[in-house]
């Protein structure tokens, strides 16, 4: 993981050119992309672990969806954050509503209440079921709303507006982004197990002290 | 079955209409939310007519999750919720009536006292009906994924504000769909689409919704 | 060197963007690892006595 990352900012800082029209603001993109796209992919992970922990009743896949949610609205919440720092320089304001930003922060949204109902419901098993329910209801909607922000954002965009992703990216700069989006991805799965593992170390660690409990 | 929901309908809308409270309590919340506006943004009437589908479709939006956390609630609680599972209905189908109750109960009388608040917000004169029409299509939505949150939340002491966190991202599409249509017939433009779009969304809401608060109240019901 | 940093211009914004991802992001792993650890010392905090009983003190450290 550190290696990937090593290389990806070392090729996005130094070695990938800059940007005909975006100029040197481009090195945005190689964290601001990955940090969306993994945005998306972590509800995704969360929402297909979700029907598995309904569908099968594994107790893994809830942990796994647990755990997965803070690390998915850091990545929301870096992607805003970048975007933002990015828009300054392209748009000449720190925040436009243009509809990938919009529909970013709505995927916040959508994070901030997965993780409030997990710790608003105190049993872990209701807790684990309801939040699954939630994230299978904020999946199929997910589309509904995207194609919502955007079908708004066209009504009001005035035309001439650089978009964030420019119509193609060049080899040059597709080698590093690639680079940086497997070093996320990486990040993603470490942090996932430790956070796992976290929480079945904290399942048995309520077990062993009910059982101190108890038998004392 | 008909004969049951009938009058499970009626027996809902009674509780509503004893407590009483919850009808007039939306509507004094709606008006006195969009009368803020003016307040807030100045009172230039281009200004207001500007933002009148909006602010009104916002102030819309937050009436309705007033009285939702108490959708399941009380029947929970007293332990009556047990009870109407006894009924020989689907759970499914009890949510659903209990939505449709909260619709008549708290959005269709915001839906009357919408027009007042049109005047107030200078709204232009074509845009009258189609806003009562998009209300009219787009609000069941608010009940039926409202009634998610409310099953979801159904346990909780103070399930309020997560009920507004949980359903007020879902309720997004809803407001850009009915906002759109408003604006499309004061900017002369088509407001069709907008209005199939809104509806659709609506539809979607009555047939799924009920499935994913059912089960959130058998979860809850143990 | 000045020319690298400053990017044209660009480097106030290029700069603060990769730090605040990489405090963020260093930040929750450093998050996860402390509080797995924190776990695993309450565990083995347990442990011991709670074993004590059946099989002896030492079995805590695999």
């Amino acid at each position: 993981m550190a290696a990937a990352f090593a290389v990806g900012i070392y090729m996005a800082l130094i070695t990938s050119p800059a940007d005909f029209k975006q100029g040197e603001s481009v090195r945005i993109m190689y964290i601001h992309v990955p940090s969306a796209w993994m945005a998306l992919l972590t509800y995704t992970i969360i929402a297909v672990a979700s029907g598995v922990s309904i569908i099968w009743r594994h107790p893994l896949a809830d942990l796994a969806a647990k755990s997965a949610a803070p690390v998915g609205l850091a990545f929301t919440g870096l992607a805003l954050i970048t975007g933002s720092l990015w828009g300054k320089p392209m748009w000449g304001d720190w925040w436009v509503w243009d509809a990938r930003l919009t529909s970013v922060l709505v995927l916040f949204f959508l994070y901030l209440g997965y993780i409030a109902i997990w710790q608003a419901i105190e049993d872990q098993n209701q807790a684990s079921r309801a939040a699954a329910i939630l994230a299978l209801v904020g999946f199929v909607n997910v589309p509904i709303i995207k194609f919502s922000v955007e079908w708004w954002s066209t009504l009001h965009q005035p035309a001439s507006v650089i978009r964030l992703d420019g119509p193609t990216i060049d080899g040059s700069m597709l080698v590093p982004l690639l680079v940086m989006v497997l070093a996320f991805k990486a990040y993603f799965i470490t942090v996932l197990l430790w956070r796992m593992k976290a929480e079945l170390v904290a399942r048995k660690l309520q077990v062993l002290r009910l059982k101190k409990a108890q038998g004392a | 079955m008909r004969r049951t929901v009938g009058i499970l309908l009626r027996h809902e809308l009674h509780l509503a209409w004893r407590q009483g409270s919850s009808s007039g309590m939306a509507v004094a919340f709606f008006v006195i939310a969009v009368v803020l506006f003016p307040l807030g943004v100045g009172p230039e009437l281009n200004i207001l007519s500007r933002v009148s589908a909006g602010v009104i479709w916002v102030a819309v939006l937050l009436s309705a999750l007033l009285s939702l956390d108490r959708l399941f609630q009380a029947d929970f609680e007293d332990g009556s919720l047990d009870q109407l599972g006894l009924i020989p209905l689907p759970l499914e189908l009890i949510v659903a009536v209990k939505a449709a109750a909260h619709w008549i109960a708290t959005c269709l009388p915001i839906i009357v006292a919408s027009p007042v608040l049109a005047i107030l917000m200078n709204m232009g004169g074509e845009g009258f009906g189609v806003m009562l029409f998009s209300l009219l299509i787009g609000t069941p939505a608010l009940s039926f994924i409202g009634a998610i949150g409310a099953a979801l939340t159904v346990a909780m002491r103070r399930g309020g504000v997560l009920v507004s966190i949980l359903v007020l991202p879902l309720f997004i599409p809803t407001l850009i769909f009915g906002v759109s249509a408003i604006d499309a017939v004061l900017t002369q433009t088509v407001a069709g689409p907008n209005l199939l779009l809104l509806g659709a969304v609506t539809a979607l809401a009555m047939a799924l919704a009920p499935f994913a608060a059912a089960s959130a109240l058998r979860l809850a019901m143990g | 060197m000045v020319e690298f940093f400053n990017m044209d211009g660009y480097g106030v914004f290029i700069w603060p963007s990769y730090v605040i991802v990489f405090v963020v992001l260093i930040g929750l792993g450093i998050q996860s690892r402390k509080w797995l650890a924190n776990l695993e010392k309450a565990v083995q905090d347990l442990q011991p006595e709670g074993d004590a009983e059946s099989e002896g003190p030492q079995i805590g450290e695999p």
